[in-house]
């Protein structure tokens, strides 16, 4: 109280003081941004002088005792500042521009807002623009190539997620980042219409990551949608189509080649002697399971509000049929978000959206994937049969010589399996300023989903593969989850120097998920397709509890000097009773030498910022009750009364904890000729301890359970990011700017315990990938080949090899081969990622062009096991009419041998190069001239724009598979411990589209 | 005023937002999928299946399901390879067991499960909730003779191994304690066994009784060199007598009769299952013991064992089906409800006598995998042998343990004359040959061979222990 009324007195002292100096007027004005909408809170300033205003909610202001010779400065955060000579003046309507210069862009971190000036870590902002120019129905697919040091693997399935990696891998289970939209922790962005996105801020390092504690170390991707303004309201109106094709087929025999290889190797199929005239039929399986297939998103969005109230509604569907048949994603969204002033300093608001969405899934059968099953169909094979229980074809028992391809086609189009989800995410908040400066804040979260799949998999007989009765399978899973969070906020500056930003936070988090899951087969119709008879039911819940506190401080001297620290504090049901809270701290310095004297003048540089951070983060896994032992029922011993045994499986581990990252980054910013050119460089080192691992348990101790989940293995990832970005804008018809973003990451194991190795993801009975002390994780495993025996070679060490098959390298000089030869043949994870982009505007014209790509990853293609292999009779790649015979010695393919499969072993002969780069996107836009606009739209129009996008366009790459982006798959992983184990295998993965778009953009 | 108001207001909303997010009981969860550790031992239904739970593993492939039998026979010399004999068990007829020897880690396993699950009934004592004392010390009886029998299995074959007596683990593993140490544990749960469990007739069939806690304590003690504590130990073996068919000890119409002490159960109804995996989890409670003696006819008795009967004791064609007599005066060829003939080419690999204790074949054409004669681990026989092993080795008196030598030999079926030979080592003669005999195929003499004939050779512990246990 007393120190307000003192501040009162001094200013209307200071206001006296100078209006005896000058002869003075009052100056009024609009200020509006570029579109005509008037800004409130824009900030007036007498240059030199502490005498300044702000606008109103109609971007009016008014400043009084101003001389014709002071200038006026212009400020709002997101804007171009501007300064003003008043003159003879009286009435200054100023349009600010957009700044277009990063610095004073707003960045969103944890639990609050910033500038890209005052940022002491590393964080990677894009833009609902950025979002938008590559047509997705998720917004993470558009990460990709957009943020240096953020890996993304898409998929070409519609409504899949892509897998996205925040500066490599440091851990060898759960490696997704921590998505947090509106301040809600939620799961993945699926159900998210990216067009209602305002920006994606990737929380990399500690200085930033770490005030989202144990949940933090794999990155934190924050979203925020779009608020309203107050202002005039506004209508917008996107829509496009899109045609999209798989760009590349493989080539696999016709039914002449076929006849060819099949009698040259297992002999031709009885087929041939009963049943001649049926093997000249020519089935191309891939002209029957890629199509051309059609996209269209429609977006209707209402934004505006006044000084009491702002809101944003929208509305969207995307539809978007897959390049694989029977595969499809549709999504009806609806997003509602506002905000209420009630007096000064009460403020309620709330974010809502409502997603539904149905996904037609890509089918697998006996652990091969569709794909897998597409190669190895016959040519002959008719698609349709009319003559079999089902109508479609497939190979016989008899006449077929075993090949027992399921028929793609049936496998992917009878019945049906699809998965329908239901989101509603959103938050209600309540803030109130209790003293200037000190901010309130109340705010509940809540998710609540329901994904239910259906699957009804009907009869059919196709001659080998039948299925005698109808099958069906619900499963519906429902999650939950609620926050509750209380901050407090203290921003304040002192003596114009000292600026001071403080933030207590408590919070609670909680999840409940039920998995429910009911089977049953109907032998009598393949009419009924829900759930009925004797039934299988089976039934889980899962919760998940978390306590958080949080402080942070944000300090700079005079906007030089900066400095913030952070603690959280994190009690979580995930970890052992012995260690169920842990403490994340983080510190980190910033220097803006370009604000000292010595470079504030310099012409070149307008800006040069140093900045270091260093924390911890943590990673608690993705599982509920890792830690407990339970009791199991089933010790079952007959002949008792009492025959249901009952005692404990495992190991109870309440030493079990967070992973924990010591994360380290060190950044530079340099802007050069008035930031037309930027560059940022980021070093980071991230030490990932107690990594969880599964300990054999000591038999001798007879816990039931093989393994115990243990914190007992340790991790490094290293890289270095850089960010170049190049800004040409004279304000003439002509402006351009392009973009180069990089990032690099290597990793590896750098403790493993007393673990030798870990392996997983298993083919044909091998493990694929291996981890082991100081190598990269997951690299791929085998033997080393060295070309093919001719005749005449010594073949000692290969006892069944002859002139034909694969030489392997003797790694370890034994004379033979054996396991000990098998070693690092690849490394699944690129040593570089890379997004290229440009984009110019000509009068009217616009045009973007955009380059993502990898570099330095390996592909294990299980696909030329099929292609290449010939180890029973399937169809093939055409490769093998080139195989090794005697008279065509020069090739790489080994000789067809029915009686033994060492050429198929695991090694370097399935290892490809992953590189590639892709054209992702290529656009061409004309958009109305605000003439046109004003004639045309009757001054109701505010934008028009078409354009026309190609995407994909071309990848270069070496890979010879139909798509070198190659996730951790979801359909067919035996023995895979996470996703991230099984990237870069490539087992039929489902190829992204060639799409060619069309849209329009208008907004009144 | 108005300012202070506000304050109130303010701090009163931060403080009932903290209260909300204070809560400590909501991030300590357990697993509502399984039962809980925290939650269960509040009844004695639930104190029971925790204790039917630690007989599960005396039924498993490591145990009397397979391993136990082909451990014992195999390297005691019982046995030779008749047919297509897996590696592992001809390791053991070799007497070359190594430490990856599939029979040799499941026996250690599966045992050591046994052990676990009765650690952890004992550890659990002090959660015990609603059940009456009585029932408290009769079940922990129980648990204590399954412990001890299990230990009794271990030590036997290994020597000093790790003496696990809680379910608390140890970083790295426990080191081996002494045989000493492992056999004093063995008797003290014993020891308790005996004054707590119930005897025969008022305990429920299959479970341990008092009766079979004293003969175990007398088998372990006449073991570990005590052969007065286990004559003590054997005199309270009372309430039991010998069945007049010698056969009936190992049929399925047999079980639990007056000579049975204690039987590990296997039920042909329940089915395989996936009973080649079992690991004492689901329903697979059946014996592969039919299967692979007479079935594949993996192994035969090797001829010394035949070699060791007397002529026309009835016992050689009770434990064997032969076609011809071999010498001994009796001989059994015919099976499958005395419709089926034995005859040359129809026996196994090779015409030699093949296993007809604890088989099928009397009442089928064909084994299966699944069979379900209960494997008796003590009957009375046993005793009685014990008795008189004890009654010498301890200088008692020569006519008391020829008492119990003869009323076996005297059994109905069996009638064998009488043995009167003076002096302990003649003695102890007949009452190793009467053993051999008499419990032929039933897991004893490779025992024998230890207490009578200076027997040293033990299998080395297996690889399942070494790659994870760091202290040995």
């Amino acid at each position: 109280m007393i120190k307000k009324f003192t501040l009162a007195i001094i200013t209307v002292v200071m206001f006296c003081s100078q209006s005896v100096l000058a002869q003075t007027k009052t100056v009024s004005g609009v200020v509006s941004d570029q579109d005509g909408v008037p800004l409130p809170g824009v900030s007036i300033i007498v240059s030199g002088t502490s005498n300044g205003s702000s606008t109103d909610f109609d971007g009016n202001y008014k400043i009084s005792n101003v001389s014709a010779s002071d200038q006026l400065v212009l400020t709002y955060i997101g804007m171009i500042s501007q300064t003003i000579t008043v003159g003879n003046q009286s009435t200054i309507n100023v349009t600010l521009q957009e700044s277009l210069e990063s610095l004073s862009e707003v960045v969103v971190v944890g639990y609050g807002k910033t500038t890209r000036r005052l940022v002491t870590g590393a964080i990677s902002s894009v833009k609902s623009e950025d979002i938008n120019r590559t047509p997705v129905v998720s917004a993470d697919q558009a990460l990709q190539g957009q943020a240096p040091g953020v890996t993304v693997i898409n998929s070409g399935s519609p409504g899949t997620s892509p897998q996205v990696q925040i500066r490599g891998l440091g851990t060898f289970g759960n490696s997704q980042p921590l998505y947090v939209i509106d301040g809600i922790v939620s799961g993945g962005l699926n159900e998210i219409n990216p067009n209602d996105i305002e920006s994606i801020d990737v929380l990399k390092d500690a200085s930033t990551a770490a005030i989202y504690g144990s949940r933090a170390s794999n990155g934190v991707v924050l979203i925020t949608t779009k608020k309203g303004k107050s202002g005039k309201t506004k209508l917008t109106f996107d829509s496009f189509i899109s045609s999209q094709s798989v760009p590349k087929k493989l080539d696999l025999l016709n039914s002449d080649q076929f006849r060819q290889f099949a009698n040259e190797t297992y002999g031709l199929p009885n087929r041939y002697t009963t049943d001649l005239a049926s093997t000249e039929l020519n089935t191309d399986w891939q002209d029957e399971i890629f199509r051309s297939s059609i996209m269209h998103n429609t977006n209707v969005g209402l934004s505006g509000g006044n000084d009491t109230a702002i809101f944003n509604i929208s509305a969207g569907y995307v539809d978007q049929e897959g390049i694989i048949i029977n595969t499809g994603f549709n999504r009806a969204s609806l997003r509602a978000n506002s905000e209420f002033k009630i007096g000064d300093k009460f403020k309620i608001g709330e974010t809502l959206s409502i997603a539904d969405s149905e996904m037609k899934n890509e089918e697998e059968n006996g652990d091969r994937t569709l794909i897998e099953h597409l190669i190895k169909s016959l040519p002959y094979t008719p698609v349709y049969d009319i003559n079999n229980p089902g109508g479609f074809g497939g190979p016989d028992t008899t006449l077929d010589n075993g090949s027992d391809a399921e028929n793609p086609v049936r496998l992917q189009t009878i019945g049906n399996n699809t998965t329908e989800t239901t989101k509603i995410l959103g938050s209600l908040y309540a803030s109130y300023e209790i003293i200037d400066g000190l901010n309130y804040k109340f705010q509940y979260g809540f998710d609540r989903s329901t994904a239910q799949t259906n699957i009804h998999r009907p009869s059919f007989n196709e001659g080998i593969n039948s299925r005698a009765a109808a099958e069906i399978d619900q499963s519906t899973n429902i999650f939950n989850s609620n926050t509750y969070t209380n901050s407090l906020n203290y921003s304040k500056s002192f003596d114009d120097v000292h600026n001071l930003d403080l933030l207590l936070v408590a919070e609670k988090f909680g999840t409940t998920a039920r998995n429910n899951q009911s089977q049953s087969s109907n032998p009598l119709t393949d009419a009924v397709t829900v759930v009925q008879g004797n039934a299988t039911v089976t039934n889980q819940l899962f919760e998940y509890g978390l306590i958080s506190y949080i402080g942070r401080v944000n300090y700079n001297y005079d906007n030089k000097y900066l400095l913030s620290a952070s603690l959280r504090r994190d009690g979580s049901s995930r970890f052992g009773s012995n260690n169920r809270w842990g403490t994340f701290p983080a510190v980190s310095l910033g220097w803006i030498l370009s604000e000292e004297n010595f470079i504030k003048d310099s012409n070149t540089i307008s800006n040069l910022k140093v900045r270091g951070s260093w924390g911890t983060t943590g990673n608690d896994g993705s599982t509920d009750y890792v830690y407990e032992a339970g009791l199991i029922s089933t010790y079952n011993y007959i002949g008792l009364n009492n025959n249901v045994g009952v005692s404990n499986f495992g190991s109870a581990n309440p030493d079990l904890k967070w992973e924990e990252a010591t994360m380290t980054n060190i950044g530079l910013d340099l802007g050069l000729y008035n930031n037309a050119l930027t560059l940022s460089l980021e070093y980071y080192n991230n030490d990932v301890d107690d990594v969880i691992v599964p300990i054999p348990n000591v038999a001798s101790d007879g816990l039931g359970a093989a393994f115990t989940q243990r914190n007992g293995a340790s991790t490094n990832t290293k890289g270095v990011e850089l960010n170049i970005g190049y800004n040409h804008d004279n304000g003439d018809d002509f402006s351009w700017s392009a973009n180069l973003n990089l990032g690099t990451s290597k990793n590896k194991a750098t403790d493993l315990g007393d673990l030798l190795f870990i392996e997983s993801s298993i083919f044909e009975g091998e493990n694929l990938t291996r981890i082991t002390e100081g190598e990269s994780l997951f690299y791929f495993y085998g033997l080393e080949t060295n070309g093919l025996f001719q005749v005449g070679d010594d073949t000692s060490a290969q006892p069944n090899a002859a002139a034909g098959d694969i030489r392997f390298v003797d790694q370890d000089n034994s004379g033979t081969i054996d396991s000990g030869d098998n070693v690092k043949i690849g490394d699944p994870f690129p040593n570089f990622t890379y997004g290229l982009n440009f984009s110019a505007n000509y009068k009217n014209f616009d045009a973007t062009i955009f380059f993502s790509g990898v570099s330095g990853n390996d592909i294990y293609n299980t696909n030329i096991y099929d292609l290449e292999g010939m180890t029973r009779l399937f169809n093939a790649g055409t490769t093998v009419l080139n195989r090794w015979t005697p008279t065509n010695t020069n090739t790489s393919i080994p000789r067809f041998t029915a009686d033994h499969s060492d050429n198929v072993n695991r090694s370097d002969r399935f290892i490809e190069s992953g590189a590639y780069a892709k054209l992702r996107n290529l656009t061409i836009g004309y958009s109305l001239s605000d003439n046109a606009l004003s004639s045309f739209g009757n001054d109701t129009l505010s934008k028009f724009r078409v354009y026309l996008t190609g995407q994909n366009l071309f990848t270069i790459t070496d890979y010879s598979g139909y798509d070198p982006e190659i996730g951790g798959s979801t359909t067919v992983t035996p023995g895979q411990q996470s996703e991230a184990a099984g990237v870069g295998i490539d087992r039929g993965v489902y190829p992204q589209p060639r799409s060619i778009i069309l849209g329009l953009q208008v907004a009144f | 005023m108005k300012n202070i108001k506000i304050y109130f207001t303010g701090i009163s909303v931060l403080i009932i937002g903290i209260l909300i997010s204070c809560n400590e009981s909501d991030i300590e969860l357990t697993n509502p999928n399984q039962l809980s550790t925290e939650t269960y031992f509040k009844s004695s239904a639930q104190l029971e299946s925790s204790v039917t739970a630690a007989y599960a593993y005396l039924q498993e492939v490591g145990n009397y399901a397979r391993y136990q039998f082909y451990i014992n026979d195999n390297i005691a010399g019982e046995n030779y390879a008749a047919g297509n004999l897996e590696a592992d068990k001809v390791q053991m007829i070799n007497r070359d067991i190594d430490e990856a020897n599939n029979g040799n880690n499941q026996y250690w396993d599966h045992n050591y499960k046994g052990i676990g699950r009765c650690n952890f009934v004992i550890d659990s004592e002090s959660s015990f909730e609603n059940i009456d004392a009585t029932e408290i010390t009769q079940r922990l009886g129980e648990i204590r003779f399954l412990r001890a029998l299990y230990y009794f299995n271990i030590v036997t074959k290994y020597g000093e191994v790790p003496l696990v007596l809680s379910s608390e683990t140890v970083a790295g593993g426990r080191p081996k304690s002494s045989i000493t140490d492992i056999y004093a544990a063995i008797v003290t749960d014993l020891q308790f066994a005996t004054t707590n469990l119930p005897a025969k007739g008022t305990q429920e069939v299959g479970r341990a009784t008092s009766g079979a806690a004293w003969a175990l304590l007398g088998k372990v003690l006449l073991q570990n060199d005590d052969a007065s504590g286990a004559k003590t130990a054997l005199a309270n073996v009372t309430g039991y007598s010998l069945v007049d068919n010698y056969i009936d000890n190992f049929t399925v119409s047999g079980e639990h009769n007056d000579e049975s002490i204690f039987e590990i159960h296997y039920d042909e109804s329940t089915g395989a299952g996936d009973s080649w995996n079992q690991d004492g989890l689901g329903n697979s409670e059946t014996s592969f013991r039919a299967q692979e003696y007479s079935g594949w006819y993996n192994v035969k008795p090797s001829q010394t064992l035949l070699d060791e009967f007397e002529d026309g004791d009835t016992r050689y064609s009770d434990t064997f089906y032969s076609i011809n007599d071999n010498d001994n005066g009796t001989m059994t060829n015919i099976y499958n409800k005395g419709t089926t003939t034995f005859t040359s080419g129809t026996i196994g690999p090779d015409d030699n006598p093949a296993w007809r204790k604890y088989q099928n074949l009397d009442n089928r054409a064909a084994e299966t995998t699944e069979s379900g004669i209960n494997a008796r681990v003590i009957r009375y026989a046993d005793v009685l042998l014990m008795k008189a092993e004890a009654e010498i080795r301890s200088g008692g008196t020569e006519s008391v343990a020829l008492g119990y030598l003869n009323e076996v030999r005297n059994r109905a079926s069996v009638s064998m004359p009488a043995i009167s030979v003076s002096g302990a080592p003649a003695i102890l003669d007949a009452i190793k040959h009467e053993r051999w005999v008499e419990l032929a195929g039933e897991q004893s003499r490779y025992l024998d061979l230890q207490r009578f004939d200076g027997f040293t050779y033990l299998m080395p512990i297996p690889n399942i222990e070494l790659q994870a246990n760091t202290n040995l």
